[in-house]
């Protein structure tokens, strides 16, 4: 078998380069998608996580308080606790660097984030985080009250040393400290800000982010033979009931936050090595083309079938394993060149990300060298089955009779056409109320896969149908083009679905992004009507600003021009999902802390469920502090309506006012629910907010109002790191989260489209060297070298073509079964479904001229091919 | 005239200094051991490939000097070939087959076509012209395969074995309409083969071994009348274009 191995398998990998890298790289680029998600989902994890574990070194037990935070005060009586050996509280939160001249759109400067870590710095269990004896700190500056030891990146990228001045962008606004020592961050902490980390004392961190006494978490450590469920129940007896000692989280509360999307990357990246097997198969058929004869003289000296297969399997598994190493390695430089989108996508939707190193884990490499040997060996099995199946005597005959292929193309567009009724009754069957993820991620997957199994059927029926037209059109090559489509349909329709699917993919994607533009853009046309919109670190008000303190908006109304102000505050709680809702007992949302007169007033949000009596009076019992109003999908979605109450977690325990009244919102995918914002203030003992709405004099004319925000940027802008943005501005950058939120998602499907396209290149190969001799023929009767070019490169443009068009219709059922059963189950927004016209047109026409350029290739060697050598060929 | 192939790790003298003349209207036959480099030479006058050294000049037109799109067009307009295993194009019926040349000249599609189903009707296969080489029996892809040659009204006509994968009845036949064409066009004919039969038709006999004319001969007559008279047959009809005015 080793011989066999060499002499014949070996030996035509060296013979044949070509083919040989063309399907390394198809392997390359279907894992690379693969690994390039698995390391981005990890490296939001691990940053996120990194976070939220500093200063838990080896603790076997944290006290978290979610978004309300710990009270220190507690602290002395967890370290009296029997059975803990040391406690550690710790405070995490990103702030913005406030160089000269820099801060909110007024500054000239672009400042980077540092994620500023407090500790309690006295404490023996406290450690720096996960930094070993590259420690360098000044005692003396130590000592002083603005005391800061920073990351040696920090140090290096902004040229300063000990001693040196830094400033940052802080709840009271600007704020200077003292650089007294460096330390080199290890973990997944040092993923967070690209390792731009500043490191404060706990009490001093708490004061320049007023926190009024709180930190995020308590970390414990056991002493020797402690049983941490003992220490845990121990610790609880004393706790509000908000709080929990539990072992540490491991970002639990991050995955709950990214699910979604890391669900969408990880179907993007399934799409991509799906795809990267019809190519591998394309590949592995020309194999098996190729070596017809030697399986016949192979087979006539007495290799047996296993002994054949095996050598098919052996080389599959050789190219798999060499695509996967190299798709591994461009599997990281995607994700590296993604990472920016990523962080970007999390930190507008979720939680403040900046990781800029993409993180490879050992079990996503596992998985990477894994995945391409298997997707190799399942896209071989069909051609080595065919190798299998012919006689040694037929194997070596020049005038093979081609077996009709039609057989096998019905009975492979009936099974798609089963799969594709199994999803249109799951679909009708299903409510309104539609199904979550999974369930969307199968009856997509079934769309796509029986729109696949269909495709080959459909373009060699189609084919057969505009033959005559395109002879018409394009003359003796158009006839020829469509026949070499139609002597092999079994190959043009594997790549006609391949790149169906990537396109079909893109096109169902797009069709979500405009129904969901469409939807928000009426949303933000009737919700939106401040005059100015203010945010700290970032243009759009979110929960990852950079905290003020509510009284900023006291000096704002001061400027000029100026008649209200309204702050808000977001924040992320843990709320109650009913069961049977596909969550947990309890999940995230987006607690929007505002002022509900205002809401009331001046919003103008879409009510879709109201107390009787009435939306003024449901406002009312929100203003009183026992009611709140949810968004429509947080509604929907957890099974609450008006009247009901919901439980909301808060640092004083758990909360159950009213669903006072449900309106429309896109803010986030979790669900909203708007409080009061003196009772969150009350309940949470928090008066810092992230962002404020400001409405100027009535009648104040748009220059009159440009004024108005110059004022406000030089005013607060250098000191607070303020935006200003006037309502238009505003809309369209809302408008732009909903493309950004897809852009990664977009740029994976784009990579599956390289995918299909290489797909179009094998198999335009494949054609060239079944169909040489006949190109042979052509050429001595009189074709030149044009007449072959335009031919090859005439198939690939039909290929392209009828993959585009089927790629629209496939796209568009994705599209429908995404906005009406996906997004309606998983997120509870009811979306009308419209359909992508511009980008279907877009994705159509530059598929099929890309499919054309693709052609380019083949078409050149074609006609280079040497008539006699042609001619002479099996 | 030479020629020469560089494979792999050897380099093969196919042909090693062979001159020779051939007249218009003449029936030569080339014969030879394999590997004596008859088809080479048969390719060679068929611009299908190039001398490695020497000249090479075809109805006036010297063929290394072309460039590849005039030699495919001289292929198209003035040559016909027939091959050993018919090289018909699988995808295409007997009459696109036929008017492939045309086609590819530009001739209009319908033009073509009635040209193909034309001269297929003379060599007997009228019944037979949407049929696809697949269903058609050796003889009679044959004579699809000398419609092509024939169809664009060629001065040269090539055939590389074209009896050599056939039944003695078919293959006779191919010589008949062979025959025929060239008594009513005047057609040069250069035919390379194995079988002394097929050779004794010709006008002359070009022997060739190890890359080099062995011998030339003429048949004598008394071996030439030996050969059966050519049979009435379909080309003998009105409308035959093989006039040598109608030459493009």
């Amino acid at each position: 078998m080793r011989a066999l191995i060499r002499g014949v398998a070996l030996r035509r990998l060296r013979l044949e380069p070509g083919r040989s890298a063309l399907l390394t790289l198809g392997v390359a680029l279907g894992v690379a998608v693969f690994v390039a998600v698995q390391a981005l989902n990890q490296t939001a994890l691990s940053s996120l996580g990194g976070v939220s574990q500093v200063a838990a070194g080896s603790a076997a037990l944290e006290i978290d308080g979610g978004a309300g935070g710990v009270p220190l005060s507690l602290l002395e009586r967890v370290r009296a606790t029997e059975g803990v050996r040391a406690a550690a509280p710790a405070l995490a939160r990103y702030a913005r660097e406030a160089p000269p001249d820099a801060g909110g759109d007024s500054g000239s400067v672009s400042t980077e984030r540092v994620l500023v870590l407090g500790i309690d710095v006295r404490d023996a269990a406290s450690t720096l985080p996960d930094a070993d004896d590259s420690v360098q700190v000044d005692p003396v500056r130590l000592l002083s009250p603005d005391a800061a030891v920073v990351s040696a990146r920090l140090l290096e990228r902004r040229g300063l040393e000990i001693g040196s001045q830094l400033e940052l962008f802080l709840a009271d606004g600007r704020r200077a400290f003292t650089i007294a020592g460096s330390f080199q961050p290890h973990g997944p902490i040092s993923l967070a800000a690209g390792g731009d980390i500043v490191v404060l004392d706990l009490a001093l961190a708490m004061k320049v982010f007023a926190t009024d006494g709180r930190v995020d978490r308590i970390a414990i450590a056991l002493g020797k033979g402690a049983d941490s469920d003992e220490v845990a129940r121990r610790l609880r007896s004393f706790l509000a009931p908000a709080l929990d000692a539990k072992p540490p989280g491991k970002a639990v509360k991050s995955e709950a936050l990214l699910g979604t999307m890391q669900l969408g990357l990880q179907l993007a990246s399934l799409l991509a090595l799906f795809i990267g097997i019809f190519l591998i198969y394309n590949a592995m058929s020309i194999a098996v083309v190729r070596r017809r004869p030697e399986i016949g003289v192979l087979r006539a000296v007495g290799t047996t079938k296993r002994q054949l297969a095996l050598l098919f399997f052996a080389e599959a598994a050789a190219f798999g394993l060499a695509g996967s190493a190299l798709g591994i390695f461009l599997g990281w430089l995607l994700a590296q060149a993604a990472l920016g989108g990523v962080n970007s996508q999390v930190s507008q939707l979720y939680a403040t990300l900046d990781a800029r190193t993409a993180v490879l884990s050992p079990l996503a490499i596992v998985l990477g060298l894994l995945v391409g040997p298997l997707a190799t060996v399942i896209a071989t099995a069909p051609p080595v089955y065919q190798a299998l199946t012919i006689a040694p005597v037929e194997a070596a005959r020049k005038d093979l009779p081609r077996r009709d292929p039609r057989g096998a193309l019905v009975k492979l567009a009936v099974l798609g056409g089963i799969v594709l009724l199994a999803c249109a009754v799951g679909f009708f069957a299903s409510s309104k109320d539609g199904f979550g993820l999974i369930g969307g991620a199968v009856i997509q997957a079934g769309i796509a896969g029986g729109a696949a199994a269909i495709a080959p059927l459909g373009s060699f029926a189609l084919f057969g149908r505009v033959r005559p037209l395109l002879a018409r059109i394009f003359g003796p090559v158009g006839a020829l083009a469509a026949d070499n489509i139609l002597a092999r349909p079994g190959r043009a329709g594997v790549t006609v679905a391949a790149l169906m699917v990537a396109l079909g993919g893109v096109l169902g994607i797009s069709g979500l992004v405009t129904s969901l533009r469409g939807a928000v853009e009426s949303w933000v046309n009737q919700v939106l009507s401040a005059d100015i919109y203010a945010a700290a670190s970032t243009p759009l008000g979110s929960q990852t600003n950079t905290l003020l303190r509510s009284s900023v908006a006291d000096e704002i109304k001061t400027i000029e021009g100026v008649e209200a102000v309204y702050p808000l505050r977001f924040v992320f709680e843990d709320v109650e999902a009913r069961p049977g809702n596909g969550l947990a007992k309890t999940a995230p949302a987006l607690l929007v802390a505002v002022d509900v007169d205002f809401l009331g007033r001046r919003a103008h949000m879409p009510i879709s469920d109201c107390l009787p009596e009435g939306p003024e009076a449901a406002l009312g019992e929100v203003v009183k502090g026992d009611a709140v109003a949810v968004s429509t999908n947080l509604a929907r979605h957890r099974g609450f309506s008006a009247g009901e109450r919901i439980s909301i977690r808060t640092p004083q325990g758990e909360w159950r006012p009213r669903v006072a009244i449900c309106v429309s919102d896109f803010s986030s995918e979790h669900g909203c629910i708007f409080v009061d914002l003196p009772e969150y203030a009350r309940r949470w003992s928090d008066t810092n907010v992230n962002a404020f709405d400001l409405f100027c004099k009535k009648g104040a004319t748009d220059p009159e109002m440009k004024k108005t925000v110059e004022r406000l940027r030089s005013r607060f802008g250098p000191r607070y790191d303020l935006f200003f943005t006037q309502s238009s501005a505003f809309r369209l950058r809302i408008l732009s989260v909903v493309e950004s939120a897809f852009a990664v998602t977009y740029s994976m499907q784009i990579v599956a489209i390289g995918v299909a396209l290489l797909g179009v290149v094998t198999t335009m190969f494949a054609a060239i060297l079944e169909r040489t001799r006949d190109i042979g023929v052509l050429r001595a009767v009189g074709a030149s070298r044009g007449h072959i070019r335009r031919a090859v490169v005439t198939e690939a443009f039909l290929l392209g073509a009828v993959a585009s068009g089927f790629a629209v219709t496939t796209g568009g059922a994705i599209g429908i079964t995404l906005v009406t059963r996906v997004i309606s189950g998983e997120y509870g927004w009811e979306l009308e479904y419209v359909f992508p016209w511009k980008q279907a047109i877009f994705g159509a026409c530059s598929a099929t001229v890309l499919a054309t350029i693709a052609g380019a290739l083949p078409a050149a060697r074609a006609a280079r091919v040497k008539i006699v050598e042609a001619l002479a060929y099996a | 005239m030479r020629k020469t192939y560089d494979l792999a790790r050897v380099r093969v003298d196919a042909l090693r200094g062979v001159d020779l003349t051939v007249e218009q209207g003449e029936f030569v036959a080339i014969t030879g051991p394999s590997g004596s480099g008859k088809s080479t030479l048969l390719h060679l006058t068929g611009a299908l490939d190039l001398p490695t050294s020497g000249t090479l000049n075809v109805l006036g037109e010297m063929l290394s000097l072309m460039p590849d799109d005039a030699l495919a067009a001289f292929r198209r307009r003035k040559l016909g070939f027939v091959f050993q295993f018919f090289n018909l194009l699988p995808t295409l019926s007997a009459a696109e087959n036929a008017a492939l040349p045309l086609l590819l000249d530009g001739t209009p599609r319908g033009e073509a076509l009635d040209r193909g189903r034309e001269i297929l009707t003379r060599v007997g296969l009228a019944d037979r012209l949407h049929h696809r080489p697949e269903e058609l029996s050796g003889g009679q892809q044959q004579r699809v395969a000398l419609a092509r040659a024939l169809v664009a009204n060629p001065r040269i006509l090539l055939a590389d074995e074209p009896t050599g994968n056939l039944d003695s009845e078919a293959g006779a036949r191919i010589l008949d309409l062979l025959d025929e064409a060239r008594a009513q066009r005047g057609l040069t004919v250069l035919l390379v083969t194995h079988d002394h039969e097929v050779a004794r038709r010709a006008d002359r006999i070009v022997r060739l071994r190890d890359g080099l004319i062995e011998s030339i001969e003429r048949p004598v007559e008394s071996e030439r009348a030996l050969v059966p008279p050519p049979q009435p047959s379909p080309l003998r009809g009105e409308g035959v274009s093989l006039r040598e005015d109608e030459v493009p």
